[in-house]
């Protein structure tokens, strides 16, 4: 049963075995994830104040809250995205360097679909260069599924290591 | 890509035209449109670097509502929204009379109790 209590959450739970609890989400824009502070109603109507630590990220299924009436969860939702559809190792490497020169997160859909979201500037540039391996379609960005660039990674440990 | 002045303009914008209760800003919602050329990931990430040093605004929220791209239609004169990029009416007709999707705006302040 629902009350008018505020539910508080400044730290993830260890998530207990579930045991018939109801499931009620956190609905979150793909832009979200990395809120740290986010006061809002769950989809069943609880009041929500998120507060969490800025290191975590706030993924799809993520368990935010739970106790012995119900379970919580993020739920991201769907959104337009741009999509590069390619088995060029070259073209996809192109199109990263494209969008990573914006700031932008890139997400691997598939093993052949690289995505963003959808920027109704950017898609005709791309499209224009990219030709038609860019289409636009539905899909859940979840932060899971971001492209990390290791490689600089690796060059920032040898240039310390040096 | 310069999301941080963005930002930054956002809370002088507000330091001045609140100046006696700025800081006491509980949440602030800015509208964003698809053709606008901000992305909503860089203004939610910039704002949350910007309150790790302004840490007065640490209990702030930043929300960030995007706004469908709207054409007008001059055929049957009415308002359509633009999906997948398809500038397209439903009678058919092709328009780039943009009604919405270029704004980028602080649409709503509110302040703590």
């Amino acid at each position: 049963m629902l009350n008018n209590e505020v539910i508080r959450i400044d730290r993830l739970p260890v998530v207990q075995p579930l045991n018939h609890q109801e499931e009620d989400s956190l609905i979150l824009e793909w832009y979200e994830v990395n809120r740290t502070i986010i006061k809002r109603k769950s989809m069943a109507g609880r009041m929500i104040h998120l507060d969490k630590p800025s290191s975590v990220v706030l993924k799809q299924g993520l368990v935010i809250y739970q106790d012995e009436h119900v379970v919580i969860r993020i739920f991201i939702k769907p959104c337009t995205c741009i999509v590069l559809h390619s088995n060029n190792m070259e073209v996809v490497g192109l199109f990263c360097f494209d969008v990573g020169n914006r700031h932008l997160p890139i997400y691997m859909i598939d093993e052949n679909k690289i995505a963003i979201a959808y920027d109704g500037r950017l898609f005709p540039a791309l499209q224009q260069k990219y030709g038609s391996s860019v289409t636009l379609a539905n899909y859940r960005l979840n932060p899971s599924q971001i492209v990390n660039c290791y490689g600089n990674i690796y060059q920032q440990i040898l240039k310390v290591k040096g | 890509m310069h999301e941080i002045a963005i930002v930054k303009d956002i809370f002088k914008t507000l330091e001045q035209t609140y100046p006696e209760t700025y800081e006491n800003i509980d949440k602030i919602t800015v509208q964003a449109g698809l053709l606008c050329n901000i992305q909503p990931i860089l203004i939610q990430n910039a704002f949350e670097a910007f309150v790790l040093e302004e840490t007065r605004f640490k209990e702030t929220e930043l929300e960030i509502e995007l706004l469908p791209i709207i054409a007008h239609c001059s055929q049957c004169e009415s308002q359509f929204e633009v999906r997948f990029h398809k500038f397209v009416c439903v009678c058919g007709q092709s328009s780039d009379q943009i009604v919405q999707g270029e704004e980028l705006r602080i649409s709503q302040v509110i302040f703590k109790d």
